[in-house]
């Protein structure tokens, strides 16, 4: 190949295959409809700008969900208006079991498809927030939001531990870390809303925040002992990814402060500070090639920017005040606990394994296992560390 | 005006020497047709479909590298460059594919685009400038420049 020319020739050959075209038209269609306004609109912006040409009916065989979105697209509206469901509204299970289910077959990467479980995630905990705010949480819907809440952070969860068994670890922090984000700021948020149903429902989130913040520290020590290299591309991909984010977090409080004045978002002005700071000491770790701990203060400031724009969000939905040292203190002490925790789970299995032990004897020997089972304390140990 | 499936492809395979991943490139491309969608849904009239479209997908693709860094030519090398068996690839199509991959990755990330909408893309200086927002005559500078290095790095290879 010596003239350039011909490059087209060879690269006009890389094109998407007919079922990558498909699944890509349902994306688009599937945004589409959860976008609309209404039908008339719809169709009349569809026929203008005909080279969308997405109603193609050459394209067979056509996935069972594309037929849901057409319906859906020509319904005035549903699919829109099942996004502002809450648990209990009757388009609830359309926008729970229709629009996030489709949005969710029309992912293509694994990073795409992750984002989507932690924002469905995240969904969850702000309609509990919206919920509470109506005083609409009762014991029913906390039974059913725990349900959910569980079913969604294991989700989220796998998609963690699939990251890390295909050694794309940073991801995996990347991912775990944002997940740590949505459980910290939606806690503060729910914290700040009255209602007994929401005490009972608050310490599941406050038990998944300690679970992914050990998490997040283990993901983080690991892209830490990688090798130089790695280390070096991880540290300076979340340099920029922390500082894009304190950039956007800045452009909203600006936007946010002339809608709800300077003291209102003081709060988040000074988080987004903090973030910034914590920035730079990141940038310092990077010139003296300290990649793992530049690589954790990087995904620091990154959460603190990401949860000042979350509560400053909730202010302006709720009107709630949070103050911004709560966090700093609390969060060494809750990883020291959720480590006593866990070794306190080691232990209780051990002692367990001692009780069981005795029990199988005697049921299995009736009599005889009887007098030989009580005469029996130190059986077998089950470590499990 | 061209049917979807036309700029569909055309804007995959500028994602994709772009990015150098498929499953992000297809993202992107999907994310580019919702913005336009959005764009023109407000009622807003847009002249230049084509030139709209890869103006939405080269500021996502900005974006993405803002996020994350480029891939080095080595660390692709180390990833694998997933030149997928498709219907109209053969063994030597996938080799000529995987060189050009490999002379465009050695380029300065903004070379390598202009390279790429120059001669992946087939796209005119008038018509980067325009995707680009920079003057033609800077774009124009660059083509030349960006084509000077790849030649030597033909040479070279």
């Amino acid at each position: 190949m010596n003239d350039l020319n011909k490059i087209k020739n060879i690269t006009e050959k890389i094109t998407l295959s007919h079922e990558e075209k498909i699944k890509m038209r349902g994306g688009i269609l599937n945004f589409i409809a959860s976008n609309s306004v209404s039908k008339v609109n719809t169709q009349r912006l569809l026929d203008k700008w005909s080279f969308f040409n997405l109603f193609n009916l050459n394209l067979k065989p056509m996935p069972a969900f594309l037929g849901i979105l057409l319906i859906l697209g020509t319904s005035g509206g549903v699919s829109l208006a099942a996004e502002s469901a809450l648990p209990g509204d009757l388009l609830y299970p359309v926008k729970v079991g229709i629009n996030e289910e489709v949005r969710a077959a029309v992912s293509f990467s694994a990073e795409s498809r992750a984002n989507w479980d932690a924002r469905r995630f995240e969904r969850r905990l702000e309609e509990a927030e919206k919920l509470a705010h109506k005083k609409e949480f009762n014991s029913e819907v906390r039974v059913k939001m725990e349900e959910n809440f569980e079913v969604h952070a294991e989700r989220v969860e796998k998609r963690i531990a699939d990251f890390e068994s295909n050694g794309k670890t940073e991801s995996a922090a990347d991912l775990s870390s944002n997940f740590e984000t949505s459980l910290n700021a939606h806690e503060r948020i729910l914290t700040k809303i009255d209602g007994e149903e929401i005490t009972k429902f608050l310490p599941k989130v406050r038990a998944k925040k300690g679970s992914a913040m050990l998490l997040r520290v283990k993901l983080e020590a690991r892209v830490s002992g990688e090798s130089n290299m790695e280390a070096e591309a991880a540290a300076e991909s979340k340099m920029k990814s922390a500082e894009h984010k304190i950039m956007e977090v800045r452009a909203f409080l600006e936007k946010m402060r002339a809608r709800l004045g300077v003291e209102a978002t003081a709060d988040g002005e000074a988080r987004l500070n903090e973030a910034q700071k914590i920035w730079m000491e990141g940038k310092m770790k990077v010139d003296i090639k300290a990649y793992g701990e530049a690589f954790a203060l990087f995904q620091r400031a990154h959460r603190i920017a990401q949860e000042a724009k979350l509560l400053i969000e909730a202010k302006n939905e709720f009107n709630v005040d949070f103050k911004t040292r709560e966090k700093e203190e609390s969060e060494d002490k809750i990883l020291e606990k959720k480590e006593k925790e866990e070794q306190a789970d080691a232990n209780v299995n051990t002692n367990l394994n001692i009780e069981i032990e005795n029990e199988s004897r005697i049921d299995a020997d009736g009599n005889e296992a009887e007098s030989r089972g009580k005469g029996q304390l130190d059986v077998r140990f089950n470590v499990g560390i | 005006m061209k049917a979807y499936d036309a700029y569909a492809d055309a804007l995959f395979r500028h994602c994709y020497f772009r990015l150098y991943d498929r499953e992000r490139a297809k993202d992107l491309v999907q994310d580019a047709f919702m913005k336009a969608w959005e764009y023109i849904a407000k009622g807003r009239e847009v002249e230049n479909i084509r030139a709209f479209l890869y103006r939405i997908l080269h500021n996502l693709i900005v974006d993405e590298f803002r996020k994350k860094k480029a891939l080095s030519l080595d660390e692709l090398k180390e990833k694998g460059i997933d030149i997928i068996a498709h219907e109209k690839l053969d063994q030597n199509d996938a080799m000529e594919v995987e060189k050009i991959i490999s002379l465009f990755a050695r380029l300065e990330p903004k070379y390598c685009e202009v390279a790429t909408m120059r001669y992946i893309d087939d796209l005119t200086p008038k018509e980067i400038a325009e995707i680009t927002g920079e003057s033609e005559n800077n774009v124009s500078v660059r083509i030349n420049r960006a084509s000077q290095k790849l030649r030597d790095l033909m040479q070279i290879s």
